[in-house]
């Protein structure tokens, strides 16, 4: 029964970050009209710059942390331009393989290039291993704990800025109807851009929070993280956030589960199982295609 | 011919079937991830009917077609509507499962790969042989009548309904037809390279791919042709330093001709600017 | 450009085309502040490409236009918006995945500072929204989406209000309705151009009317004098000489 619960909190702290990393990817999808592929890539390679940092600062939290959220928000917004003509002709097929072409560059730049393709480990005080709660003879350990909320957290503040502020209706209004919004007078390259940069945002945070949760990073991790990303995107729907969300941790609970239970290749067979019946029983997903 | 020249052209040929099985379901807007899993398949069968069952390799290199086909008209069934991008993304994950599949299974090698499989002494004659006959094929293929409906398909989707273009079998002969060229490209390569891993049908095999499809050219036949092995080629002959860029020097070519010219460097027009000024030049020296 | 003090809108030689297609043919008018002004035609005129050429979202290919004494001709679209011009397209452009209170927050997009005094200025004048504003605008029937449409518009607090085709598939009961509210709008100080296919009611409530017809304009003047030209009425009213 341990056992259990310990794989439960594992995966609800494996799927809330999971949830965190879809949700980024379908702003992306929503208000840049792409299917950013290159997403995952990019926080991977921002969990680099937690790790360079931290290594250069002596364990400094508090300079790696906005050094990762700033590297990521600078990394996105620089590929707006590189997607802004196909995203105006409305060729998604055609983002998706710009996408492909952009994370192999930088698959390449970590492979070759950062610590020697050698994978990176986070310090302890990252990965925060120590005890914070006991439920019974369940131990949460503090990078759980700090993860679980985190994610929600960040969660609760984009989901604000979405639907509560201006920009926010700026960004829903350029996903539902892009000529409306052109109509209504929204600046739509420099919103397009501000939505690079909340993905950005989310993105390095998503990798300070990987991070806590794997202890490394190697270079196959911003393929895997990918597939899987668009795994639940389309399982749920695509642009679906709630739903992303909610099969973001589905996917991340049956992670770890299916890691304590099945042998280990399998489990990664779990998401793309997901898709194929996704593709075949709902091809809009499970909770439809919609913002 | 040196070894490493031989090498040369096998792999460029492989690369530009699968191209070629890739440019198919684009014909009609789908993007199809299914060549590498048709690969493999047939790699696989080959590999396996020739150690295992100590078949003759013409045997297995005729029957690879067919097991491409078979491996793509499955998927293709429940794929034939999708729109381009689902189709990529769900033939991407059949791509991994079957990876996974293979991985797992222990008469296939395993994690650890299939090795031994026969040499075939003349696999570049042979090789050559499917090349031009696969491109005489397609090529007529795009001529054809069923060509041109499929080129409708791409552009306009209801203009091609309303002429009686039937998307759903469009969508399941293309596949199949790209699966089969895949199975071809599949068993050449396990003859070549003798030894297959599963790894290696993978990820970096179709970003390979969609590099030549690309940047080539992805609305005539010739584009990946002329492409393969020009991108084969160039890290062969530049310097190590260079050469070990290559990804990023094809990822960035990539965006470029996204950006810039989305349909790659050779389109119809640049095949008919060729061709016009090729007769031209005949004309110049044989009737001057 | 000079512009007298009064003009709102000013329209020189205005010319578009996309392609070979001419689709404005030096279009020129003036609106005056607080006018009431009808652009009449049939479908496919040019009275809806006419409003997209003026908010920038088609380029000029010819011609000015002067807003409020500023050349506003190739400025984008956001920045033409922000300077005081606010469309209700065709089709009432509502998001109606979004609920009635964000439509009509979107339309103060550019006018933040006002936004409780527009809202309330709104709700007063379409009590409808108000009592539905949690509600999804995809639930309002077509008449109460035309006054959404409208609404939004006024959040911007717009100096020129642009509507194309506000009748379209509404009763006539609520058309009248609707133009009542433009009328009123009006009559306190709102500079309106309305773009209507049914030219009897425009002509009713403008004081001032352009006919288009194929991109180009080929009549104008006040609306008793319009309904009572022959050529309108053949085209337009029905062909009788009664109005």
């Amino acid at each position: 029964m341990e056992g259990f619960l310990a794989q439960s909190i594992n995966g609800l702290a494996l799927g809330s970050i999971y949830g965190l990393l879809v949700t980024g990817f379908n702003l992306l999808l929503l208000v840049g009209g792409i299917i950013p592929f290159v997403y995952p890539f990019v926080v991977v390679i921002c969990m680099y710059v937690t790790w360079a940092v931290m290594g250069a600062t002596g364990e400094s939290l508090l300079l790696a942390i906005p050094a990762t959220i700033l590297s990521a928000t600078v990394l996105t917004v620089l590929m707006e331009p590189l997607f802004r003509p196909l995203a105006k002709r409305k060729a998604e097929a055609q983002t998706f393989v710009m996408a492909v072409g952009l994370s192999m560059i930088l698959t390449h730049i970590m492979a070759l290039h950062l610590n020697h393709g050698f994978p990176v480990s986070f310090s302890a005080s990252l990965v925060g291993r120590e005890a914070a709660i006991k439920l019974g003879l369940v131990v949460v350990s503090r990078g759980q704990l700090l993860t679980f909320l985190g994610t929600i957290a960040a969660v609760v503040a984009f989901m604000y800025l979405l639907y509560r502020t201006m920009p926010g209706r700026a960004f829903r209004s350029m996903a539902q109807n892009p000529l409306v919004a052109r109509l209504l007078g929204i600046p739509i390259n420099r919103s397009a851009v501000a939505s690079y940069g909340v993905a950005g945002v989310l993105g390095g945070v998503t990798a300070v929070f990987l991070a806590m949760a794997l202890g490394t990073a190697y270079p196959i991790l911003g393929e895997n993280l990918a597939l899987k990303t668009l795994a639940v995107a389309l399982f749920a729907g695509m642009g679906n956030l709630r739903g992303g969300l909610i099969c973001g941790l589905i996917l991340g609970m049956a992670e770890g589960l299916a890691t304590g239970y099945i042998a280990g290749l399998w489990s990664n067979a779990v998401a793309f199982g997901m898709i194929m019946v996704v593709v075949i029983l709902r091809p809009k997903g499970l909770f439809g295609v919609k913002f | 011919m040196s070894l490493a020249f031989q090498n040369y052209i096998i792999t460029t040929i492989v690369f530009i079937l699968l191209s070629w099985g890739a440019y198919l379901p684009l014909r009609c807007g789908q993007l199809y991830c299914g060549i590498i899993y048709c690969m493999a398949g047939a790699a696989y069968f080959c590999g396996y009917t020739t150690t295992a069952l100590a078949w003759a390799p013409w045997l297995a290199l005729v029957c690879s077609p067919v097991i491409g086909a078979i491996f793509a008209f499955l998927p293709a069934l429940f794929l034939k509507r999708a729109p381009g991008f689902t189709t990529a993304v769900a033939s991407l994950a059949l791509v991994f499962i079957l990876q996974t599949v293979i991985m797992n299974l222990e008469f296939l090698g395993g994690k650890v790969g299939l090795f031994g499989i026969p040499q075939v002494k003349s696999l570049l004659p042979i090789s050559v042989g499917f090349f031009i006959l696969a491109g005489i094929l397609l090529h007529r293929l795009d001529q054809s009548r069923l060509g041109r409906a499929a080129e409708t398909l791409l552009f306009n989707r209801d203009v091609a309904a309303s002429c009686g273009v039937n998307m759903d079998s469009m969508g399941v002969f293309l596949q199949t037809a790209g699966g089969a060229l895949s199975g071809v490209a599949g068993a050449i390569f396990a003859f070549n390279v003798g030894g297959l891993f599963p790894m290696a049908f993978g990820f970096a095999f179709l970003v390979n791919v969609f590099n030549m499809l690309f940047i080539g050219g992805s609305l005539t036949i010739w584009g990946p042709a002329v492409f393969a092995p020009i991108l084969w080629g160039i890290p062969l002959i530049l310097p190590k330093a260079i050469a070990e860029f290559k990804d990023v020097i094809f990822g960035v070519l990539l965006v470029l001709v996204l950006i810039l010219k989305p349909e790659g460097v050779v389109t119809k027009s640049t095949v008919r600017a060729v061709i016009s000024s090729f007769k031209g030049w005949l004309v110049t020296t044989r009737f001057l | 450009m000079e512009q007298t003090k009064d003009e709102v809108l000013s329209v020189k030689d205005l010319s578009f085309a996309y392609g070979m297609v001419s689709a404005l043919r030096q279009v020129s008018m003036e609106i005056r502040r607080g006018e009431f002004v009808a652009l009449i035609g049939a479908n496919g005129a040019g009275k809806s490409t006419f409003m997209a050429t003026v908010l920038g979202i088609n380029r000029a290919s010819g011609g000015s236009v002067c807003f409020m004494g500023e050349k506003i001709t190739h400025r984008p679209t956001d920045r033409i918006v922000a300077s005081g011009i606010c469309l209700c397209p065709e089709g009432r452009g509502i998001l109606p995945e979004m609920n009635i209170m964000d439509n009509l927050l979107l339309g103060a997009y550019h006018n933040r500072s006002n936004i409780d005094q527009s809202l309330s200025r709104v709700f007063r004048i379409f009590p409808i929204l108000a009592e539905r504003k949690g509600q999804s605008a995809g639930t309002l029937s077509g008449g109460q989406q035309q006054m959404l449409s409208i609404g939004r518009a006024l959040m911007g607090i717009p100096k020129l209000l642009m509507l194309d085709e506000p009748s379209l598939g509404l009763a006539p009961l609520l058309v009248r309705e609707i133009l009542e509210i433009l009328h009123g709008l009006a009559r306190d100080g709102q500079t309106i151009l309305l773009a209507e296919q049914n030219v009897r009611k425009a002509l009713q409530y403008a004081s001032r009317a352009y006919v288009f017809e194929t991109g180009k304009i080929v009549l104008a003047g006040p609306s008793e004098d319009l309904m009572k030209n022959e050529a309108v009425i053949e085209a337009y009213l029905g062909g009788s000489a009664e109005v």
